[in-house]
């Protein structure tokens, strides 16, 4: 920093020295900050990249269990959880993509731009203080990334725990019968078809109609009753 | 103290904080000979410092990084946000870096040894 070279300690104060004179700085700590301020890139970068990794680690740990549970545990739920469930995970894994994109800028940088010395004297003392804004500007943009990659997670965790406890969609029949008899014809859904009696749910009737299975000449599967 | 401000190798080291020289960064600071100028770009605090030498009189250029992003292992927000940044210090600190080496200084020690602070704001006109 100020003091070049390995100059030696100045003087230190007393402890009766004038409350104004300035505390010197050892020579050793002007070092180590020396040192601390020309490994700022590539210990940030270090940390971005050892970040990138684990979060990455993360995020394929949460979406693998998502894959494998897979659509049959959406499927039977009913459309406003199945529609919370996907904003919850797609808006996950889209935030997990924008988290790893920017952890991945923090480590490796995310443009190329022509500067001149000028330029970079024009913001900053030197070429060193500019490199260091750099690895500033790296560490804002890693904590932005795991900020992102925390809401993805959270948002993926909290898909999964919907799966878990939303209630199913109350079952609907595929198909509706109609059966046609001697008697006539019957449209309704299927409750039995014991001890030689067929037994139909019928719509708008409180007991289900029963038909004969002798008495039956067709039975047909519709997609509604008429 | 005595030998201020007269440029020449002749100028002994010796590793002093003396008021005197102080004083003397001071007049050279108030005069223009040796200026500073001190930068905060987007949280990155670094000043360059040159002109005279307040004791040995030769020419000084030091370029300093005042702040750098440095690893915690404590949680919280970032520090190295812009808004939570060191501001511009009101001192620095500065050694003589004129580069040459002076009589009795230790081996691959450059620099006449005075070390003194000047401040960051432009002298009154």
């Amino acid at each position: 920093m100020a003091v070049p070279g390995n100059l030696p300690v100045p003087p230190t104060p007393s402890p009766e020295a004038p409350a104004g004179r300035p505390r010197p700085v050892s020579p050793a700590d002007h070092d180590a900050f020396d040192a601390l301020v020309k490994d700022s890139v590539s210990s940030v970068r270090s940390m971005a990249a050892a970040w990138r990794t684990g979060l990455t680690a993360l995020i394929t740990l949460v979406t693998t269990g998502i894959v494998i549970t897979g659509r049959t545990a959406t499927t039977s739920l009913a459309v406003p959880w199945r529609a919370a469930i996907t904003a919850a995970i797609g808006g996950g894994l889209a935030l997990a993509l924008v988290g790893l994109w920017l952890a991945l800028a923090a480590e490796v940088g995310a443009r190329v731009r022509l500067q001149t010395l000028d330029d970079i004297r024009a913001h900053h003392a030197s070429v060193q203080a500019y490199l260091v804004g750099q690895a500033a500007a790296a560490s804002r943009r890693l904590q932005t990334a795991r900020t992102v990659v925390g809401i993805a997670l959270g948002l993926l965790i909290t898909g999964v725990l919907l799966t878990w406890w939303a209630p199913a969609a109350p079952a609907s029949p595929p198909a509706y019968l109609e059966v046609t008899s001697h008697g006539g014809t019957v449209c309704g859904t299927l409750r039995s078809a014991d001890g030689g009696v067929l037994r139909l749910s019928v719509p708008g009737a409180h007991q289900p109609a029963a038909i004969l299975l002798t008495m039956v000449t067709n039975i047909a599967v519709v997609a509604g009753c008429p | 103290m005595g030998d201020a401000g007269t440029a020449g190798t002749e100028v002994g080291f010796e590793n002093t904080a003396d008021e005197a020289w102080g004083q003397r960064a001071i007049e050279l600071y108030e005069s223009r000979q040796l200026q500073v100028q001190a930068f905060n770009t987007e949280g990155v605090v670094s000043a360059q410092v040159w002109g005279s030498c307040p004791r040995c009189g030769h020419d000084l250029d030091i370029q300093m990084t005042l702040s750098a992003p440095v690893i915690t292992w404590r949680g919280g927000s970032s520090a190295v946000s812009r808004r939570k940044a060191a501001d511009i210090p009101n001192v620095v600190e500065v050694g003589c870096g004129c580069g040459l080496s002076h009589p009795g200084a230790p081996q691959h020690v450059t620099g006449c040894g005075v070390s003194f602070r000047l401040p960051t704001e432009p002298p009154a006109a």
